[in-house]
């Protein structure tokens, strides 16, 4: 009984990523007035604590307002505060769109 | 009950209370509001981080109120953290523990806020929340029910708009009853795993270290991952990295990641305790920030304002300081010309007095009008708001040498002069990008720079190739400094500042009206922090260098050089030595053309004019003769010195400057009158370049030096000092050689 049930999880879970894929995005990949929702920040994001003490943490909703005139930085509007942060950082959170 | 309280601490110490809060929180406003005038500016042992201390009258009692800088968590990440959680644990050194916390938080922003008070609630510090921008709440619609927050978070609140100074007398009520009654926050009840991990932390430590530290600070160091707080606490090395190990562990394994574990929990904790409390009728926007953002962040238009608005700020900064600085300028010279025939009698006082101790005072007090004008306006760009935009907006272009958007004002600041520049760089908060800016201001074209620019093109760069030439090369040597400081960041980011960089995270604050008062007590603490701490060295190093040009001075050489004179006049004219005596004696033109042989005879005998001739040697590689190099280590106090030095070598007098024909025409006579080249001008094209871009690129500004130190540490004044003058002096070299091969 034990390894069907663990054969269709794993099955139902790369079903799941696939269907997925497309939605998975960073924060870098948005762009002006879009709306997401913050879902986790890869490893190597160093900044990861500084986020969140800035009140940008998973299962937060941001918006995109806009990029500085050279591209970069960004800025967010997170929960009524404007934040901007780089591109580089940006590029290591994932984000789901909403 | 106050006067017992009081006399238990003995005389002399006021109650203290510590003022915290994050940044933009109206944190100076309501500092200002409690202190007035009664502000105490000053250093923290060690770092750079400015401590201002105040005295506000709390009920009847007057307490001390310390501002410490603002600030997002207590996971101490640069040396402003550091300082605010040694200075609420006692750890400073002549600053005992706050009595109280006072800590500041945006209405418009409680969640949070309220993530560092509840960390200073864990530090077990008594505690007053005093809720700003009240105002601004009311009108977005936030409606805060602050009864039932004071009953979940257990301490007093109270709501304030700082920047009308509304309800600050109820604070002061608070604040009184707080200091007597001690309210603590209501902690947040931990999980399970975090209390599991403090105990697997207590297993490893030693006894000493379990029994200093309580609690919340061993959780503090898991939390932050930091083994140096157990070390503070007594485990040697060792002995923290398994507690730290073991903890970790089984926070894992309790399903927390150890790296954000607290910012997860205590959200999660705050949520819980503030969504309740809160209605908000409308959605949470910005307010009209974001459509001035719409002009002023826009990717033509706010790049169109930013540089109007710089343009404005330092042609206001250039031109305003200007007719003071001449004030200063000619108030000195009306007060060295008072006591210089006051003192006459007396050739050492007077000399001492008048070209060491005014000179030296006039060093300082130059720098005041620029220093004041240029925090006038950091002020305004940093209370609207606008600076911050700034930064934004300027990023990408500094981001790749290891500076930030943070970098442009200070950078920009020091084409006017690198002093108020480099006390501009304050409002970095990296402290490796604070640094590397300040290493990199110096090479910036200040206006020192200037009149030796002026001097040499005009005499030597315009007959030769025209005013086209000439202007272009003014122009050019603009940049030279430039050019150099951008790849010296970035090889000092990538090779010698090891530290791992700090992520760049800019809050851009919602847009505000400053506050007359705040401007100016600013502009008054920085100026009297300039004064009292540059200004002690910046005075030191004048009288160095006038001793140095004016010792030894023996009578012999005034009168043999009076000897070499009246026979050269009587040679000259035919006179007996009886007759040359006579017409210098009624003839003044003939008696200052003396005066000004006998000051040059000195300064070539003086210590200066030895250590010139000795050095010299050095400066051959660039062209340089002993009087050039004497007038170039003249100008290590002020680069502007060089002049007048060069006036009183070339016999002209101290009081020349740059447009002065005669000081170029005796520049362009000059010959070898030895060597090699005997006969032929000292000043060649590439040797003028190669003075030029020596002036542009050397560390010849002691004020800087002074600056520097107090800003990092006299390490980093040195670091700057030798590498900028072994940099001007390699490029005057190769200049000197490429330019003579052509």
């Amino acid at each position: 009984m034990k390894p069907v049930d663990f054969a269709y999880h794993k099955l139902k879970l790369g079903l799941n990523k696939l269907k997925r894929r497309p939605a998975l995005k960073t924060l870098n990949d948005l762009i002006a007035g879009q709306t997401a929702k913050i879902g986790s920040y890869k490893p190597t994001l160093t900044a990861a604590r500084r986020l969140m003490e800035l009140g940008l943490m998973p299962g937060v909703t941001v918006r995109f307002i806009k990029s500085a005139p050279m591209g970069d930085p960004i800025a967010l509007d997170v929960e009524g505060r404007q934040l901007s942060l780089r591109r580089e950082d940006a590029a290591q959170i994932l984000v789901q769109l909403v | 009950m106050s006067n017992s309280a009081k006399t238990d601490l003995g005389e002399g110490r006021l109650r203290r209370v510590a003022l915290i809060g994050n940044p933009n929180t109206g944190k100076s406003t309501l500092f200002n509001c409690l202190t007035g005038m009664r502000q105490k500016v000053g250093n923290y042992p060690g770092v750079t981080v400015q401590k201002k201390t105040g005295i506000a009258l709390i009920g009847t009692e007057r307490v001390e109120i310390n501002d410490l800088p603002g600030t997002y968590s207590l996971a101490a990440a640069s040396p402003d953290e550091r300082v605010v959680v040694d200075a609420l644990r006692g750890e400073v050194e002549n600053l005992d523990r706050p009595d109280l916390a006072l800590c500041i938080v945006d209405a418009t922003n409680l969640q949070r806020n309220l993530f560092l008070a509840y960390q200073i609630g864990q530090l077990g510090l008594p505690m007053v929340l005093a809720l700003n921008y009240w105002d601004s709440a009311k009108k977005r619609h936030i409606e805060v029910d602050v009864e039932a927050l004071k009953a979940r978070l257990g301490i007093p609140i109270v709501p304030i708009s700082a920047s009308r100074a509304e309800g600050v007398a109820e604070l002061k009520e608070a604040m009184a009853q707080a200091l007597e009654d001690s309210p603590l926050l209501l902690t947040p009840i931990w999980p399970e795993t975090v209390s599991e991990a403090v105990e697997e932390a207590r297993e490893v430590l030693p006894e000493a270290c379990d029994e200093r530290m309580d609690d919340a600070s061993i959780m503090r160091g898991i939390f932050e991952g930091d083994e140096k707080i157990f070390i503070r606490g007594g485990a040697s090395g060792d002995e923290a990295r398994d507690a730290l190990e073991s903890s970790k562990k089984t926070l894992f394994k309790g399903g927390l990641n150890p790296a954000n574990a607290e910012a997860v929990l205590l959200y999660r904790h705050i949520t819980k305790i503030v969504e309740p409390c809160i209605n908000t009728s409308q959605s949470r926007r910005a307010d009209g920030s974001e459509s001035i953002d719409g002009l002023l962040t826009h990717r033509w238009w706010g790049l169109v304002a930013f540089l109007a608005l710089m343009y404005l700020v330092f042609q206001s900064v250039y031109s305003w300081a200007g007719p003071f600085m001449d004030v200063i300028e000619s108030g000195k010279g009306l007060v060295q010309g008072l006591l210089s025939s006051w003192l006459a009698p007396w050739p050492i006082i007077q000399s001492l007095v008048t070209d060491g101790i005014i000179e030296g005072v006039g060093a300082v007090v130059i720098f005041l009008p620029q220093i004041l004008i240029l925090f006038f306006f950091i002020t305004l760009l940093e209370d609207t708001g606008y600076m911050s935009r700034a930064a934004f907006l300027m990023d990408k272009l500094f981001s790749w040498c290891g500076l930030s958007g943070k970098s442009f004002v200070p950078l920009l600041s020091s084409y006017a002069c690198a002093i108020p520049g480099v006390m501009a760089t304050r409002t970095i908060q990296d402290p490796k990008a604070r640094l590397v800016t300040i290493l990199v201001a110096p090479f910036m074209s200040c206006s020192a720079r200037l009149p030796v620019y002026v001097l040499l093109i005009g005499a030597f760069i315009e007959p030769k190739y025209g005013a086209g030439i000439a202007g272009a090369t003014l122009f050019g040597m603009h940049f030279v400094g430039l050019i150099v400081a951008m790849p010296f960041a970035y090889l000092m980011n990538r090779f010698v500042l090891k530290t791992p960089p700090q992520p760049f995270l800019l809050e851009l604050p919602n847009y505000q009206i400053p506050k007359v008062r705040d401007v100016f007590i600013r502009m008054y603490n920085q100026g009297k922090e300039f004064v009292v701490n540059a200004g002690t060295v910046i005075f030191a190093i004048t009288i160095v260098i006038w001793a140095l040009l004016y010792f030894p001075r023996s009578e012999s050489i005034g009168l043999e050089t009076r000897d070499v004179f009246l026979e050269s006049l009587a040679s000259e004219n035919g006179w007996s030595a009886d007759e040359s005596l006579a017409e210098l004696e009624s003839d003044e033109d003939l008696q200052s053309i003396l005066e000004h042989q006998v000051s040059s005879a000195y300064i070539e005998q003086s210590f200066m004019g030895r250590i010139g001739k000795m050095v010299q040697p050095v400066f051959a590689g660039a062209g340089f003769d002993w009087k050039i190099t004497v007038g170039v280590i003249a100008s290590f106090p002020a680069r502007e010195v060089l002049i007048s030095t060069l006036g009183i070598i070339y016999s002209l007098g101290g009081d020349v400057d740059e447009e002065a024909g005669d000081l170029r025409e005796t520049m362009a006579s000059q010959t070898w009158s030895t060597g090699p080249e005997a006969g032929l001008p000292i000043f060649t094209i590439p040797v003028v370049i190669a003075i030029m871009v020596f002036f542009a690129l050397c560390q010849q500004c002691g004020a800087t030096l002074a600056i520097i130190a107090q800003e990092t540490s006299w390490k980093w004044a040195g670091v700057s000092f030798g590498f900028m003058t072994l940099l001007a002096w390699l490029a005057s070299i190769l200049i000197h050689q490429i330019g003579t091969m052509l």
